[in-house]
């Protein structure tokens, strides 16, 4: 898509699910590149396939079930699919690390918080000793908000809010490069969610990372993300800077999400939802995925595989008439 | 801790108490005459008055109930009636035999089981998993008794390596714990699979691997203290019942235990031995359980901070 110098490029990745005898097309030729200290959002609904692809990059695919079927995924120049377990088993942790979605069941509960960081510091500083290490988790806690004096407990004697912090700590504490976040915000209340994306920003700005945000919330993407990439049944529908998909979006899709959200000065009686359901990624439809539903769906979207066009310069949309749209305006 | 560990004491005094009560009354109201069958068919009218005289048999079912709750108190069983030995000797004097059959079937269990089933769970739906399966299938389908003369006869008779029945050192003890342990070990590697599969599917094992965690770690580190609890249960009321069920494989090997003796009370009539079997059994069980629910808490933090009730809760809050 963009030239190959990019920090992290991911290119047609496809991920598939073995189901009951079924294949699930989880992901379906996703691309996408980030660049160092930038933020992309990935956007859908729950089910589209956000979380695969994350764990398609970190390669920790639920086995036996999830494979990564094709596709290439360059960090820093070198596509990390193609690296043996153990040198990926170096990469995790450091390198890439992962926030999770449920904080609840992120944390083994019979190790204390304080272990599980001091975990993965020893894991990838191999000459620090158990007491560096732990003093390092230590800082690492202090850092997102939990005093000294309760990092010897354990996951269960920690609310909610407490143990997102943990897991952020732990997939900050060896300074990733890339931070892939899972709506790290989702099971939190919103006095607690603000509070975390800050943190989120601060810590991210002091290492320089680069971060994919996972959600389904736009607000969240406003607050951190500097691109969008809106997936649908598995596919990037719409690519491009946050400013070009909020204040110009392409695709029907996009439009309607937008177009869901509530206007708090207008007073509306129904919510305008886009009607139907996403497809079953076990059987997807022929053509464009969101062609049963999409009020603008001609013969062609029914036919064949859709491109991606430009809409505006670095901004693409996975759409074959975006065109008739502006005509029927 | 302690104070949960000496409720949880207290708590097996109602237990026993039950127990001992409910035995009794089925004891006393089972058929048979007790001076009959021990002064045998040739007995006098009169031998048998005075015999019942002597033993208090002819008190009301709630003088003996009571005299016997009593003596039970003071550790007395009472004396065999076929023997005339104290039965609380007898029984302390088997207890070990016992004990050895009882622990070496549960240590084979999770020792060779546990291990097993791990690997079978990790190396899910692979050969090695089928085999594990298969095998441990065929062992759980085994009685122990039929298993014990197959040993008997391969290693006994055949090969002259290992004595056939009886006791003496250790080698006495070889052929009864395989037999009894075949089926430990096929329900041990089955429970370890099944927990260790539902474990190896968890959020925080996948945070373990995203951590760049060795898989090795993984699994013994992070996944398998998860999986113990259960384990921790089945191998726990395995050795509890193993205590009284070793009936069968000391029958088979003629080891004089503790369940040899409550069988040979219950074909005789022994009443006071058969109802002090049962309470004995009963409190090693019970202690056994209490074993059992300390090793959740050391295994578990969430179970530890539980038995430490509330005090310690609101201290955090």
């Amino acid at each position: 898509m963009k030239d190959k110098n990019e920090f992290l490029q991911v290119k047609d990745l496809v991920v598939e699910y073995t189901s009951e005898g079924k294949i699930v097309h989880a992901v379906n030729k996703v691309s996408f590149s980030l660049e160092r200290g930038r933020t992309i959002g990935l956007v859908g609904e729950t089910g589209a396939g956000k979380t695969s692809i994350a764990k398609a990059i970190l390669r920790i695919l639920p086995e036996p079930g999830g494979k990564i079927v094709g596709g290439e995924v360059f960090l820093d120049g070198e596509d990390i699919l193609k690296i043996k377990e153990k040198g990926m088993r170096k990469l995790r942790g450091r390198k890439i690390s992962m926030i999770f979605q449920d904080p609840m069941t992120a944390l083994n509960p019979v190790k204390r918080v304080v272990d599980q960081i001091a975990e993965v510091v020893r894991t990838h500083n191999s000459k620090m000793s158990a007491v560096e290490a732990t003093a390092e988790a230590i800082k690492m806690l202090e850092k997102v908000g939990i005093a000294e004096n309760r990092v010897r407990e354990y996951p269960h004697q920690f609310s909610g809010g407490m143990k997102q912090r943990v897991v952020i700590a732990m997939a900050l504490a060896c300074n990733p490069d890339l931070l892939l976040a899972d709506e790290p915000t989702t099971a939190l209340d919103v006095t607690i969610q603000a509070q975390v994306l800050e943190m989120i920003n601060e810590l991210k700005k002091d290492f320089n990372t680069a971060m994919i945000m996972i959600t389904h919330d736009l607000g969240v993407v406003a607050e951190v993300c500097d691109d969008v990439a809106v997936v649908y049944a598995g596919e990037v529908i719409e690519y491009g800077t946050k400013e070009d998909v909020f204040d110009h979006p392409a695709h029907p899709y996009t439009k309607g999400l937008f177009g869901a959200i509530p206007d708090l000065n207008s007073h509306v009686k129904r919510l305008s939802p886009i009607e139907g359901l996403p497809p079953d990624p076990s059987d997807l439809p022929e053509g464009c995925n969101f062609s049963p539903r999409c009020p603008y769906a001609t013969d062609e979207c029914r036919r064949g595989e859709i491109n991606a066009v430009e809409a505006a310069p670095g901004h693409t949309c996975r759409c074959c008439n975006i065109k008739a749209q502006e005509v029927q305006k | 801790m302690g104070r949960y560990i000496l409720k949880r004491i207290l708590w097996m005094i109602p237990i026993l108490l039950t127990v001992a009560i409910l035995v009794f009354t089925l004891m006393y109201f089972v058929p048979g005459d007790t001076a009959q069958i021990v002064l045998g068919s040739s007995a006098t009218p009169e031998q048998l008055e005075q015999y019942r005289e002597i033993h208090g048999l002819n008190a009301p079912y709630i003088v003996r109930l009571g005299s016997y709750l009593g003596s039970i108190l003071h550790g007395d069983f009472g004396m065999s009636y076929i023997y005339s030995t104290s039965v609380t000797a007898d029984l302390l004097a088997r207890l070990p035999r016992t004990f050895i059959i009882a622990l070496g079937t549960v240590i084979i269990g999770v020792i060779v089981g546990v291990p097993f089933g791990i690997w079978a769970a990790i190396k899910q739906d692979t050969i090695a998993d089928r085999l594990i399966l298969v095998t441990s299938l065929i062992g759980a389908s085994m009685p122990s008794f039929w298993l014990g003369l197959m040993l008997v006869i391969l290693f006994a008779l055949k090969l002259h390596v290992l004595p056939a029945f009886g006791i003496g050192g250790p080698q006495y003890y070889i052929l009864p714990i395989l037999a009894n342990g075949v089926a430990g070990f096929a329900s041990n590697a089955r429970l370890a699979r099944s927990s260790m599969l539902e474990v190896v599917r968890s959020d925080y094992v996948t945070t373990a691997r995203a951590k760049g965690v060795s898989e090795r770690k993984v699994i013994l580190e992070h996944a398998l203290p998860n999986a113990l609890i259960p384990i921790i249960t089945s191998a726990g009321s395995c050795f509890g019942m193993m205590i009284g069920g070793t009936m069968v494989i000391e029958s088979v090997f003629s080891i004089p235990g503790i369940g040899m003796y409550m069988t040979s009370a219950i074909s005789n009539r022994d009443y006071n031995a058969v109802q002090g079997s049962v309470i004995f059994i009963a409190i090693l069980f019970s202690l056994c359980m209490l074993i059992v629910d300390l090793l959740y808490a050391f295994v578990d933090p969430r179970i530890k901070s539980q038995y430490e009730g509330k005090k310690r809760r609101k201290k955090h809050e």
